[in-house]
């Protein structure tokens, strides 16, 4: 369906994407997932055809963006970062407005833009103004701009970026929906978020991919990192060197200091639990531990996971 | 053509959907009523001179149509939208031009009404009038394309703004300083010219040369044969020349920018 080969964006001395190539498949849903910076937004307009690579293809539906960039464009919908918003116009006129723009069939287009309406939950509000709406609203207002005219590919860049957690959740139960029967390839720089609505993840940084697993394998590897976090009445130095001092643990930093209650943090071999023998060696000294939670794995243990070791921090070097 | 005409209706419902379409609508009849009026009051009523006066109103009345064209889509994130729909580059642009065209000529209209008057009270429309008139939308649409261009090179519209009212101002200073450059080159031509070899008569056919030359390429005096009531294809191909020129270039810059490589 959607085919990257060797794409390279230079921008002077700056590489922002570095001889990146990958395939997504029909009725998938890709996550792109990278830090900050890492070349996600450059990577997805030019698969939009927005700006152009300085090497490399890229085919949409067996068409070159470039060299047939109308039939290609046809087939995906895109939701940049900012939604491209138009805040004079009330949400219908901005929808009508996007149908003529795409050369969406008259006839059919009632009926799509109530499907559309309806699909996004922005029925009530089509008529208001697009400036007077709320973000949630407005990325909504997106994503419908992006399914007109029915394309096969949807592109969305950080959809949910902004977003309270209930609007997060509306997102991201929309994106599954439409995932069934549309290809949806969706950046990202929140791992639970990539997790939890795509099939398969494409890992970037630094302009380079750096990884490309089916979801099941990234969340048994994400399952792997026990981090945890403790709560301790007790006095910090000597806490800390106390839990290194049991097996399995990597490393022990305190993270916060309030008093006689330290925070610490733990790092764990992997797949190994030492919940039992971080509990008994505090209560042998007689430091109750108020709090014990294992850590959601970030971002950067991921990188750490899939990458074999190779410290994400120099890698940003 | 449907994706013209959906940029193009945008664009001109935008400017009526900001105070500033209705204020150059309200403005340019204002002005250009009073003039009028002021000649009919003394039962003299010359339309031809009145688009004279207009049109030097034009070096500030065109930059505020074309200065938000692409700026402001640029700045919106907008442009995106555009430039990744199925709209070619082309389209994107003409659609963009025929909007802010179509809203000059909205304001011209107030012209052809002082016609009516105009030919109701008794007074001359001819074919000098209908030339005048001509002109004077034929130079405003050249002007908006060269706005429209400037636009597109910025995302600021102040800027946009300012650098097309400067250019604009150029025209006018270049056609009152036309002739004064032409004298200059008789008189440079003759004080280089020691030994008399050339002919003085000769020397001043250079000035005068240059003279023409300038105002020639200029869009501002371009067309004021046709105020005299002399009319010629070659002024209006030129006008229209400056037109695709300009627009052009407005398509190349866009379509250069998306492989920029800084």
């Amino acid at each position: 369906m959607i085919e990257i080969q060797n794409l390279v964006k230079r921008y002077g001395e700056i590489e922002a994407v570095n001889d990146i190539s990958f395939q997504v498949r029909n009725g998938e849903i890709l996550g792109f997932l990278g830090p900050n910076g890492a070349g996600k937004s450059t990577t997805m307009n030019i698969l939009t055809g927005y700006i152009s690579a300085t090497s490399g293809h890229v085919l949409i539906d067996q068409y070159d963006i470039l060299e047939q960039p109308q039939m290609a464009k046809r087939q995906i919908g895109y939701l940049p970062e900012n939604p491209p918003l138009y805040y004079d116009m009330t949400v219908r006129e901005y929808l009508n407005f996007i149908a003529e723009l795409k050369n969406v069939d008259k006839g059919m287009w009632r009926s799509q833009l109530t499907e559309i309406l309806r699909l996004v939950r922005i029925t009530d509000v089509a008529h208001r103004l697009i400036k007077n709406l709320s973000k949630g609203y407005k990325q909504r207002v997106g994503i419908a701009q992006a399914l007109i005219g029915n394309p096969d590919v949807l592109i969305l860049d950080e959809p949910t970026v902004g977003l309270d957690p209930k609007q997060i959740i509306d997102i991201r139960n929309t994106i599954k929906e439409l995932g069934k029967n549309h290809t949806i390839i969706l950046s990202s720089h929140i791992l639970p978020e990539v997790s939890a609505i795509c099939d398969r993840v494409i890992i970037i940084n630094h302009g380079h991919l750096v990884a490309e697993e089916d979801i099941d394998r990234l969340n048994s590897r994400v399952d792997d990192v026990k981090n945890l976090q403790l709560l301790v009445e007790g006095p910090a130095r000597a806490v800390v060197q106390k839990l290194r001092l049991i097996p399995n643990v990597i490393d022990a930093s305190v993270t916060r200091e309030t008093g006689t209650i330290t925070t610490v943090r733990l790092e764990c071999a992997q797949g190994k639990d030492i919940r039992r023998q971080a509990f008994y060696e505090m209560a042998r000294n007689s430091w109750p531990i108020l709090e014990m939670k294992s850590l959601d794995p970030t971002l950067e243990d991921i990188f750490l996971q899939v990458t074999g070791n190779v410290d994400y921090r120099s890698a940003k070097q | 053509m449907k994706q013209i005409r959906a940029i193009l209706k945008r664009e001109f419902a935008s400017y009526f959907k900001s105070p500033i379409g209705w204020i150059l609508v309200a403005i340019f009849f204002f002005v250009s009523s009073l003039f009028f009026s002021l000649n009919f009051i003394s039962s003299y009523s010359d339309v031809a001179s009145e688009l004279t006066f207009v049109q030097s109103l034009f070096f500030v009345l065109i930059p505020i149509i074309t200065m938000k064209s692409f700026a402001e889509e640029r700045k919106s994130g907008t442009e995106v939208l555009l430039f990744t729909s199925p709209a070619s580059t082309v389209e994107i642009v003409l659609g963009k031009y025929f909007g802010a065209l179509c809203l000059f000529l909205l304001m011209s209209s107030t012209i052809l009404l002082h016609m009516i008057f105009t030919a109701a009270f008794g007074g001359v429309i001819n074919a000098v009038t209908w030339g005048s008139y001509l002109a004077f939308i034929l130079s405003g649409a050249a002007y908006i394309a060269i706005g429209i261009f400037i636009s597109s090179l910025t995302e600021n519209q102040i800027i946009a703004a300012i650098v097309s009212v400067l250019i604009f101002i150029g025209f006018t200073l270049l056609s009152s300083i036309a002739s004064l450059i032409g004298s200059l080159v008789t008189n440079l031509l003759q004080y280089l010219d020691v030994l008399k070899l050339i002919s003085s008569t000769a020397d001043s056919a250079a000035g005068t040369a240059v003279t023409n030359a300038i105002n020639w390429i200029n869009p501002a005096t371009r067309l004021t044969d046709f105020n005299n009531g002399i009319f010629g294809v070659t002024p209006i191909i030129f006008l229209l020349s400056y037109i695709v020129l300009f627009l052009f270039l407005t398509v190349q810059y866009h379509d250069k920018r998306r492989w920029a490589q800084r």
